[in-house]
């Protein structure tokens, strides 16, 4: 505790004078009509000493003059702690990427050196560890003075890369004074050690918390999605979220890496990967084209397509990269599929094909042909080049040539950086008009030079064209590992082509130190062949390189030096660090209310104020509040029986009747509320559910009262019991002994009306669902209804009695699981019970309006009828 | 408030206080006490022989043709009293120390009715002394509450019993001179007790009075308000007036009963 300004204490010292003086006033005097004023004129010589203030009220007021004393000196609680040494303080804060999962608690930490140093009147320098955004060296900002660095610490932002150590300890080598190290507990490589020896620092600020990193985000080979945690504690949650920052999924982790399985609709709007708490650059991992899959459609060809190691479909199906999708049909099916790669393995097609496929091309499409026996000898218009009819054999018994193999690919087409398998050889292809041949449509050629596979850009897809079949019978392409490899470049074209490995790519959006992307206009560029082993840096922030859909994600994880804890000798926690908390408002408010109730003693004391008109408009005022509320909103009520597992059931039971209703019908029910009747009014609800139990009591008198009069005006009473005597009909019998003498108890002084069963041609039966039976978790009881000459003017009846336990087949418990299994039927006869259900509250609500539904049929016949 | 709103919200009040002077009058039961004499009384007393002078018209035929006489139907005589009422209509009667006492003006006021009531149906003649004209029967009661509440132009006071309902805090109280009437002097329980403490401003008429600390007055004050009271007994029975008392916070009827015996002596 401290005070702000301790000289207002000695107001304190004024306090026993006060205490005189309230003693020498005398109370403000009462003033009363007292008409015998004659016979008092001339009385006041008798006594003159005026009455004094009662002892209490004036230790009240002193109390009060006290707190405004105290409030005023201004009390701190939680003082800021005393710096070491006495010279200017040089406050060291990390502000690398690690240290922004707590930076508000590390700018209080820092806020709170500050004030300290005020305290003490010691300036202040200051040296931000990382680089700043023109990739500056740290530089010590100061000395200066402490309400100065103040503003700029309130002022300071972490930054998404690593800190600089080597730099921070260059410039803090220079200082003298003491130093405040308000460290991000990680070492960041290997330059730690020297960093320490040059800071020495007299206090080390830490929280003891390693920072969360997210590495490697990528795809499994069963397509979903996989993060590794790099560092961090284990036990946290990775989110999926789009760009908006929805999240679509979330996984633990295993052994260090998370596995987010997601339908491939969902997992390609994936756009960033991200820990469950506070945002920060190194719990988010940005997804790029590396982990999208496309949608692969094989077109279904001849009937063997897919027939094991012969079909041409066979082989493609497993050459189709990882966390693609594959959808098989014909060319109508794939493309209402929406898919990005057509794979057409010997596939002719007619002129409305080749529109339609014309069309997904120009969309963005990838449409990739095999060549094969059918469609050799009848080349149609959409290759990328004109092919000549017939096909090439080699190495076959009549021809010179040996089988070939592939050429080296050239830098310049999708399959750059391949590198060719010299097993496999070519020994049949069909083969390009070398007269019209474009070369720049040449993505791979034999060994020889021929052709083989031909590609073209058309619109913003591409046009693919492999001289060969999709199977092995002309080449051994397809049981090579090229054809994966290959494949994968292919069906990469579709979501945008990757960017090339030398291409300059702009930084598109910028991740800030707390995991918000950003566009940014900011120069920086990479080229992708650089990524692995480059660090993030100013020059290298992380975020999303690239341009149009070909995106490059540089993401903190796997780019930053390997994190391990710093050992910090002698290191103060700061997270537990509370702010200075002043007392002096709160004081002040106190004696403020004191005052304020003093004021209203004092009016009560002179006569002025009647505490019979507080308590009325007290209680007018909190009193009225639950029947309103009933008033205000539509809700079942139940009789409380006074058994509280029954009670709760009961509960259960019509709040989930209420919900149900509410979302099936334009009736909004709110909770059910418990009632005593007699007590609590009841004439606020349309329905009053009564358990009665075995051991229930008989009403009393007034709740009779109120029963009778709830029945006679509109109400709906819903007995119900537990179940029946042994014997009784239905599936109750013998769960509740002694029910009925207990329900005649009960219902002896209500003047019950006459009773029958009631049948399916009720207006119960079919107010709202058409139903026979009326469950609830037992079946087979007769309901009792009033009869029709004892039923209101409107033909409802007051009061439904049953003892199929209805209640407890309704009730849900808090996850929406049933509570009770009803007997005999289990859920089937709970569905019937909670029709039942929704048809009572309606019945309640709408009363026998829905009658004349019973001859609907009837009219509608009569009505189309000629 | 004005004296005709003053006298309209009185009214108001009128059924309430009548009924409850009925009630009262009838827990202090009191038949009609003939004079067992004949006379203009309207209930019949006996009957006897034409006689020479009687005019015929008295005659009753049909008790005659039963005999072979001429009869006559006598009505028993009836002399009825007349009774002045008054009640003091000073500011300061309009006074209830708490919510729930009702203030002296209202007591009075349902001690006067029942009383007339009394009086009214044992065949008395009652007038609001000054105000009305001396009233009989049943249908004078409402007549006199009315009065009550409006208050009315003097008239001259016949001499006859009076009784007097008021505080008589003013001193030296003086009454009529027709004696056998009552004074029936109420007051509140405050104005009894003096139930006050600390510093307490007395208002009322004049100048208001303040007591630095009202507990000590109590016992100088109780010794004046008895010294007033028997003041007021003194001067009631100087005027040869039954001397009654009665606090608004004691039951009714005792007060009643007690007038009632006071008037029945004479």
């Amino acid at each position: 505790m401290m005070f702000a300004a301790p000289s207002v204490l000695l107001g304190l010292l004024a306090l026993p004078g006060l205490y005189f003086l309230l003693r020498l006033t005398p109370p403000a005097a009462r003033r009363v009509l007292f008409p015998p004023l004659a016979l008092l004129r001339g009385l006041a010589a008798a006594e003159r000493t005026p009455a004094r203030m009662p002892l209490w009220l004036l230790l009240f007021r002193l109390l009060a003059a006290g707190l405004v004393i105290v409030g005023l000196a201004g009390p701190q609680l939680h003082p800021p702690p005393a710096l070491p040494g006495n010279g200017p303080v040089l406050l060291v804060i990390d502000n690398g990427w690690a240290s922004a999962s707590d930076w508000a608690a590390r700018r209080d930490a820092a806020l709170q050196v500050v004030a300290s140093a005020q305290a003490q009147k010691r300036g202040v320098a200051l040296l931000a560890t990382a680089r700043d955004g023109t990739n500056a060296a740290p530089y010590i900002q100061g000395v200066m003075p402490a309400s100065q660095a103040g503003q700029l610490v309130a002022a300071m932002q972490p930054v998404p890369w690593p800190v600089d150590r080597a730099g921070a300890a260059r410039a803090a080598s220079g200082f003298h004074g003491d130093v405040v190290y308000l460290a991000d507990g990680i070492t960041d490589g290997p330059g730690f050690d020297e960093f320490m020896t040059a800071l020495k620092p007299a206090r080390i600020l830490s929280d003891g918390v390693t920072a969360s990193l997210l590495a490697a985000p990528g795809l499994s080979g069963s397509g979903a999605l996989t993060v590794q945690l790099a560092a961090g504690a284990s036990g946290q949650h990775v989110l999926a979220q789009t760009g908006a920052g929805d999240v679509l999924g979330s996984a633990a982790f295993s052994h260090g890496v998370a596995t987010l399985a997601l339908p491939l609709a969902l997992r390609n709007r994936v756009a960033r990967l991200v820990l469950d708490g506070p945002g920060t650059a190194g719990a988010t991992a940005l997804l790029d084209h590396n982990a999208r899959g496309g949608v692969v459609g094989l077109l279904a060809g001849a009937g063997n397509a897919e027939t094991p190691f012969l079909g041409a479909l066979y082989y493609a199906r497993r050459a189709v990269p990882v966390g693609c999708d594959i959808v098989t049909g014909d060319l109508s099916a794939l493309l209402a599929a929406k898919v990005n790669v057509i794979i057409a393995a010997d596939a002719p097609f007619n002129n409305d094909q080749v529109q339609a496929l014309q069309g997904f091309v120009q969309g963005g499409g990838v449409l990739v042909r095999f060549a094969g026996p059918l469609t050799a000898d009848t080349p149609d218009t959409l290759e990328p080049d004109t092919l000549l009819a017939g096909d090439r054999k080699l190495g076959g018994a009549l021809t010179w040539s040996a089988p070939q193999i592939f050429a080296p690919f050239g830098g310049g087409t999708p399959f750059a950086g391949l590198t060719i398998d010299p097993d496999v050889t070519v020994s049949r292809q069909i083969l390009a008009d070398p007269t019209q041949l474009d070369p720049a449509t040449i993505w791979a050629s034999l060994h020889d030079g021929t052709p083989l596979v031909l590609g073209r850009a058309q619109g913003a897809g591409y046009l693919v064209s492999v001289l060969t079949t999709a199977n092995a019978d002309w080449s051994g392409l397809a049981i090579s590992g090229m054809y994966p490899a290959m494949m994968a470049r292919l069906v990469g074209l579709a979501q945008g082509a990757p960017p090339k490995p030398d291409a300059k790519l702009p930084l598109l959006s910028a991740l800030d130190a707390f995991g918000g992307l950003t566009k940014t206009d900011a120069t920086a560029s990479l080229t992708p062949q650089d990524v692995p082993g480059l660090m993030v840096s100013p020059t290298h922030p992380p975020g999303l390189y690239g341009s149009g859909a070909a995106l490059l994600a540089l993401n903190v994880g796997g780019h930053v030096p390997p994190v391990a804890a710093a050992t910090l000798p002698g290191a103060v926690a700061f997270g537990g660090a509370v702010a200075p908390l002043a007392l002096g408002p709160a004081l002040l408010a106190a004696a403020v209310l004191m005052l304020v109730l003093d004021l209203l003693i004092s009016l009560f004391m002179r006569g002025l104020l009647r505490v019979p008109v507080l308590l009325a408009l007290l209680w007018l005022s909190v009193g009225q509040a639950h029947a309103q509320d009933a008033a205000l909103n539509t809700s079942l009520g139940y009789v409380i029986t006074g058994d509280a597992a029954t009670d709760q059931t009961t509960a259960d039971g019509l709040g989930y009747l209420s919900a149900l209703v509410s979302a099936h019908s334009a009736a909004q029910l709110s909770a059910p509320v418990g009632l005593s009747p007699g007590v609590d009014d009841i004439s606020l609800y349309p329905l009053l559910y009564w358990m009665v139990l075995p051991v229930s009591a008989p009403p009393s008198d007034q709740a009779c009262q109120a029963l009778s009069s709830y029945m006679q005006h509109g109400g709906l009473l819903v007995i119900d019991t537990p179940g029946g005597e042994a014997g009784a009909p239905g599936s109750g019998s013998g769960f509740a002994p002694g029910i009925e003498a207990a329900v005649q108890r009960a219902t002896a002084c209500l003047n019950l009306p006459k009773l029958a069963p009631l049948t399916a041609q009720n207006v119960l039966a079919h107010c709202f669902y058409i139903i026979t039976d009326f469950p609830g978790r037992f079946i087979g009881a007769p309901v009792l209804i009033a009869t029709k000459d004892a039923r209101d003017a409107d033909g409802v009846s007051p009061v439904i009695v049953g003892q199929n336990d209805w209640a407890a087949a309704w009730a849900r418990d808090a996850n929406g699981n049933p509570e009770q299994t009803p007997i005999p039927d289990g859920e089937a006869q709970r569905v019937v019970a909670d029709r039942f259900g929704t048809n009572l509250v309606i019945y309640a609500l709408t009363g026998s309006y829905k009658a004349d539904q019973t001859s609907l049929p009837d009219l509608l016949n009569r009505l189309s009828a000629p | 408030m004005s004296e005709v709103a003053q006298a309209r919200a009185l009214a108001a009040g009128l059924p309430r206080l009548l009924l409850a002077a009925e009630r009262l009058a009838h827990v202090v039961a009191a038949g009609v006490h003939g004079r067992r004499r004949a006379g203009a009384g309207e209930a019949f007393w006996q009957f006897r022989d034409f006689q020479e002078g009687d005019e015929a018209r008295r005659i009753d035929w049909r008790r005659s043709a039963s005999g072979n006489r001429l009869l006559l139907r006598e009505r028993e005589a009836q002399v009825p009293a007349l009774c002045l009422v008054r009640l003091d209509d000073t500011k300061s009667m309009r006074f209830a120390s708490k919510d729930g006492l009702p203030t002296k003006w209202e007591r009075a006021a349902l001690l006067l009715l029942a009383l007339s009531c009394l009086l009214l149906e044992a065949g008395e003649r009652v007038a609001l002394a000054g105000v009305t004209a001396p009233m009989a029967g049943r249908a004078g009661l409402p007549k006199l509450a009315q009065a009550l509440a409006a208050g009315g132009t003097a008239k001259a006071e016949p001499k006859a019993r009076c009784v007097v309902f008021g505080d008589f805090l003013e001193p030296a109280p003086v009454f009529g001179t027709a004696p056998g009437g009552a004074v029936m002097q109420v007051l509140d329980p405050a104005e009894c007790d003096f139930p006050y403490t600390g510093r307490v401003v007395f208002e009322g008429f004049g100048a208001p009075v303040e007591a630095a600390r009202a507990d000590g007055w109590a016992a100088a004050y109780k010794a004046r308000l008895a010294a007033q009271k028997a003041a007021v007994v003194a001067a009631a029975q100087r005027s040869g007036q039954t001397p009654l008392f009665h606090r608004t916070d004691a039951p009714p009827a005792v007060a009643l009963a007690a007038l009632y015996q006071a008037l029945r002596q004479v």
